[in-house]
């Protein structure tokens, strides 16, 4: 089973327990351990290509970094900690170190966990879904998704109208002040723009008939079976099986208000 | 007409309509009937309410803005009061003008669901509903397809197949093919016309530009500038004994309509009455071929063309997003020259007029203006001497009032105030806009919205002047104004290189024609050369102008008559 066909309500859900499980534990094998199958199953069950997933992923990878150098830096050494490096008032500690390590998995694997999910799901599916599954009302994600069409156009917009104030002889806006009253220039017609689209939308929907009507027979059948909660289980059995394995190797921490 | 002895389907009776903070009504007492089976015309000069008045039918107004509605409208003798919200949407259907905004879903399927889900159809109808109607307008191999991905024209069938597949009793069009290049416009009102014959609904037709849609109208309904009902007949009624009223309104006529009169007054149409096919003109000329030329409405060459190049463009490419929009174009502008773009929807027109004025770069090529290429130009000085005239003039305001929206790029040249506003005033009394200097520009009407965008760009007396598509969607009036303002243009020295899928005005103002088609340049010279490359025509989605098809019939029929005699 591909993770496009896991049904998309019961993949958020599976998502939001698997970090819940990932935020009681506090040690670096278990997240590492989960991330580790969280990508391999973003590749092999996901499609998903190594080039565009490392491409979202590595921002977040500088920010681990980031956070593990601060949390090395300035701990807090607590009495009878095993010392392993020591320089004017910086110390190292084998458990600093770990803390640190801990830390950073944990946004590593919290940030694969959401890719997962974002690179294999649909918007549109995803929304029927919450409608279908978890009855949101068709009024609010009907708007959402007409929304979601109009965000490449805003861009589209605002070269519109800085076009518009170019062919006017309008000069770069280059010092601060200029910009910011170039900035108010544009916000203007861009909501007025986007209020106008929203407006003629919100017709065409209405001139198809929409009411916002709960009791709604869909075409397009978002179902879900035992497979999606097996998958469920899957998941929450692979974080709950790293969790054993660090426990295993003597690593296993509850978070215990470390940070 | 036999079809008026059956029972209306739909019936307004002292329709009135105004907006909540507006005094003056939009529509004022308006009152007509649809019956079953008949297509109706509904026109008016832009900004008459026609519009208005079809949302009203819908009931999208008044509870989409804040409007008043006085009057009743019924539906099957039923108020549209009684009917359940979204219930009057199964009955009556409506394609709006732009193609852009009518959808909410991402794909050709799901937009389709979207309108039967609404009506509660059983899940297992809806497939056999979707390929009914996509099989209606032939869109049924784009099934699967994104819409974003489709033309417009194919947008435009899209939205008609979604209001089909409702069944609708009466399907309202509201000005569908504005925005499209006129072989996918004639391909939609051939696929209406082919509805027509096979479906029993009613019509009813927004339109501007009528020729096309002349010959599967049975009646007009005629509303005029303040949104009364003007006439209410038969098309051939309507045309043959109020044209005259029509042209003052501002209103579109048929080609062969606006023939006829034209030939009536030069006393060459001998018919009795005005013509509305082709046919019916020639057969009411004495000497179809002299009065050809009599009809041709070419302005007169300008014999002493200046050869001054002042615009060159060198072998432009330009891409976006790894595809290439523009393909090694070349070609240049003389002083004086008016210089039309032509080509079908997405073939790279507003992409090159975008280059030309300096907004894009380009990827590969230079273009010269004046001798030293645009990007040495400094910004200022550069929009001195070249304008830009969006195609929605919306796009191009940036002021809180017609005063200043002209005013804007004088001040920024820092030019006394006193000598401001003699220029705006000069510019405004031009465009006939002087009563409304203090008005917001987004609240004017859509034609006096193009005049403004225009009259902006004239003030600093630009020796070139790009236009894109100026003109559609206006109205007679709006668009002989717009082409009078820019034949001034031309006759004080200036030049003008506009974008159009008006056929007509590539033939009555052009001196020179570059044809687009998917990026690459496949036409360069005169209108009356072009007309004769068919192929060209075809590829390019254009067709050849009235007057030039008129020569083309009255040919065949002199020759069919010569065939007959010997």
């Amino acid at each position: 089973m591909f993770l496009h066909e896991f049904n998309p309500s019961v993949k958020a859900f599976t998502v939001i327990v698997c970090v819940l499980i990932l935020s009681v534990f506090f040690d670096p094998v278990t997240p590492f351990l989960t991330l580790v199958m969280t990508a391999a199953a973003t590749f092999i069950f996901g499609r998903v290509s190594f080039k565009r997933w490392i491409l979202l992923f590595s921002p977040f990878i500088f920010m681990a970094a980031i956070y593990i150098w601060s949390a090395l830096i300035f701990s807090k050494t607590i009495e009878g900690e095993t010392i392993l490096w020591s320089w004017g008032i910086f110390t190292l500690t084998e458990e600093g170190f770990l803390r640190a390590l801990s830390l950073g998995m944990r946004v590593l694997s919290f940030t694969s966990l959401s890719l997962l999910f974002i690179l294999t799901t649909k918007p549109t599916e995803f929304l029927l879904s919450l409608m279908q599954q978890c009855r949101l009302s068709p009024k609010l994600a009907y708007g959402i998704m007409a929304g979601y069409r109009f965000l490449p156009l805003m861009k589209e917009e605002f070269e519109i109208i800085r076009s518009a104030h170019r062919i006017r002889g309008v000069p770069k806006a280059r010092k601060l002040s200029e910009k910011m009253a170039e900035l108010k220039r544009y916000a203007v017609p861009l909501l007025a723009g986007a209020i106008r689209k929203a407006e003629r939308t919100a017709m065409a929907m209405e001139s198809k008939g929409f009411t916002g009507d709960k009791n709604r027979d869909f075409h397009h059948k978002i179902s879900v079976s035992w497979k999606d909660w097996a998958c469920f289980t899957f998941f929450i059995g692979a974080v709950l099986g790293s969790a054993y394995i660090s426990w295993l190797f003597g690593f296993l921490q509850l978070y215990n208000g470390e940070l | 007409m036999e079809l008026q002895h059956n029972r209306h389907i739909l019936k307004t009776e002292q329709l009135s309509f105004r907006y909540e903070d507006v005094k003056k009504p939009i529509l004022k007492d308006v009152q007509f009937s649809l019956y079953p089976g008949e297509a109706v015309l509904l026109l008016g000069p832009s900004g008459s309410g026609k519009s208005t008045l079809a949302f009203c039918l819908n009931k999208l107004y008044p509870e989409a803005v804040d409007g008043k509605l006085d009057g009743t409208i019924s539906f099957k003798g039923k108020m549209l009061e009684e009917f359940g919200p979204g219930e009057i949407n199964q009955h009556i259907g409506i394609v709006f003008q732009d193609p852009e905004s009518q959808f909410c879903m991402t794909t050709v399927e799901d937009e389709l669901a979207f309108g039967l889900e609404n009506m509660k159809t059983p899940p297992d109808e809806i497939e056999s509903k979707i390929d009914e109607a996509l099989e209606l307008v032939h869109l049924l191999p784009y099934k699967h397809s994104l819409i974003h991905t489709l033309s417009g024209g194919q947008k435009q069938k899209l939205a008609l197949a979604c209001v089909l597949s409702l069944k609708p009793d009466i399907l309202i069009l509201d000005e569908p093919t504005a925005n499209l290049d006129p072989a996918s416009s004639y391909e939609l009102t051939r696929i209406i016309k082919e509805l027509k014959e096979n479906q029993t609904f009613s019509l009813l037709i927004i339109e501007h530009k009528l020729d096309d849609w002349i010959d599967l109208t049975d009646r007009c309904v005629v509303l005029n500038k303040e949104g009364e009902i003007l006439f209410n007949g038969s098309t051939a009624e309507c045309f043959n004994q109020y044209a005259e009223e029509l042209l003052h309104e501002g209103i579109w006529l048929p080609s062969a309509v606006r023939a006829g009169l034209l030939g009536k007054k030069e006393g060459i149409y001998k018919g009795e009455k005005l013509p509305l096919s082709d046919r019916e003109l020639i057969a009411g000329f004495a000497n179809p071929i002299c009065a050809l030329q009599i009809l041709d409405n070419r302005k007169k060459k300008h014999q002493a063309h200046e050869e001054q190049i002042i615009l060159t463009a060198e072998n432009l490419s330009f891409n976006k997003a790894g595809k290439d929009l523009l393909k090694n174009i070349s070609f240049s502008v003389k002083k004086g020259e008016f210089v039309a773009i032509a080509g079908s929807n997405g073939s790279g027109k507003t992409t090159l007029s975008r280059l030309l004025a300096g907004l894009y770069t380009p990827s590969k090529g230079n273009i010269l203006f004046y001798d030293s290429s645009l990007s040495q130009w400094k910004e200022k000085e550069l929009r001195q001497k070249l304008g830009y005239v969006f195609q929605n003039p919306e796009h191009q305001f940036i002021a809180d009032s017609v005063y200043d929206e002209i005013a804007f790029s004088l001040k920024i040249q820092q030019i006394p105030d006193a000598d401001i506003q003699k220029t705006v005033q000069a510019a405004l009394l031009q465009v006939d806009l002087l009563q409304c200097a203090d008005l917001h520009p987004f609240s004017l009407s859509q034609g006096q919205k193009r005049r403004l965008s225009v009259a902006s760009m004239l003030v600093n007396d630009q020796d070139l002047l790009l236009l894109d598509e100026p003109t559609f969607g206006q109205d007679a009036r709006t668009s002989g104004e717009l082409m009078k303002l820019l034949e001034t243009k031309i006759q004080s020295g200036g030049s003008v290189v506009m974008i159009t899928h008006d056929m007509e005005i590539l033939h009555s103002y052009a001196d020179k024609v570059i044809v687009l088609s998917e990026g690459e340049k496949i036409y360069d010279g005169l209108p009356d050369a072009l007309w004769k490359k068919d192929e060209i025509m075809k590829i390019a989605s254009l067709k050849v102008p009235y007057l030039e098809k008129l020569r083309d019939d009255i040919g065949s029929i002199a020759g069919g008559k010569k065939l007959v005699l010997t």
